[in-house]
């Protein structure tokens, strides 16, 4: 699965950091998601979704890493 | 006009970069592994694992004693019990505040370390077969010689797993 989680963070001026407070996940977390090695479960991508007021499909496409 | 959203995600690095915002594209810094740490233990962990520890070495040493009351073997061997009581609750508050990703991770160590922990029992159970315990071990470097005991047995898989949850963090949150 592929996803916008990096290109919509940086878009913001957001630091990792700063994403996995507003989520309430570590660095990790995002880190590893932003590098395609671990794809989020449907909670936490629909907590990603609103805080960057978008649909899922908008951020995660399947297919491909 | 094009908007921060139209530019590629290589042009999104550069101005990254520039603006020192590029850490999703770099090895995890070590100051974010340190903040999760933080974020996943408590001072209670570190204090329940310490008395855990002298729990042990207490109750160890005097059920070592030759000259121990039989009647207190008991209160000696129950020593360490509220201790790791407390641990185990600590151990199971820590796994739930972790999130998706470490929960993972925590999961995929124990797929490693299950087995390997199985194969670990296995040849102590055929090295107490043929030696009997403990274990006497020629110490390299002229160091007086050390007993390979229950101690150690147990030990090795605490660092099984310890291992196995470092390298897979590594593995998830290195570079691609």
């Amino acid at each position: 699965m592929t996803n916008r989680v990096q290109e919509l963070r940086l878009a913001r001026g957001w630091t990792q950091a700063r994403l996995a407070e507003e989520l309430d996940v570590s660095r990790q977390t995002i880190y590893a998601i932003e590098s395609g090695r671990f794809d989020p479960s449907l909670p936490l991508a629909f907590l990603i979704a609103r805080c960057f007021g978008l649909t899922i499909e908008e951020i995660f496409t399947p297919g491909g890493s | 006009m094009t908007s921060l959203l139209d530019t590629t995600t290589s042009e999104l690095y550069i101005i990254g970069v520039l603006n020192r915002g590029a850490d999703a594209v770099t090895k995890i810094p070590d100051a974010d592994v340190w903040a999760d740490a933080r974020r996943a233990f408590r001072w209670q962990s570190t204090l329940a694992g310490f008395l855990v520890v002298l729990c042990f070495a207490v109750a160890m040493r005097q059920l070592g004693q030759v000259e121990l009351d039989p009647s207190m073997r008991w209160p000696w061997l129950l020593l360490p019990v509220p201790a790791l009581a407390w641990a185990a609750w600590e151990a199971i508050a820590a796994e739930r505040r972790q999130d998706d990703f470490q929960r993972m991770v925590s999961a995929r160590a124990s797929e490693v370390a299950y087995p390997l922990t199985i194969v670990w029992i296995g040849f102590v159970a055929l090295l107490a077969t043929a030696y009997g315990f403990p274990v006497p071990i020629p110490a390299p470097f002229g160091l007086p010689p050390e007993a390979f005991g229950w101690v150690e047995v147990i030990l090795v898989p605490l660092f099984i797993h310890m291992a196995a949850f470092i390298i897979l963090s590594k593995r998830y949150t290195s570079r691609r």
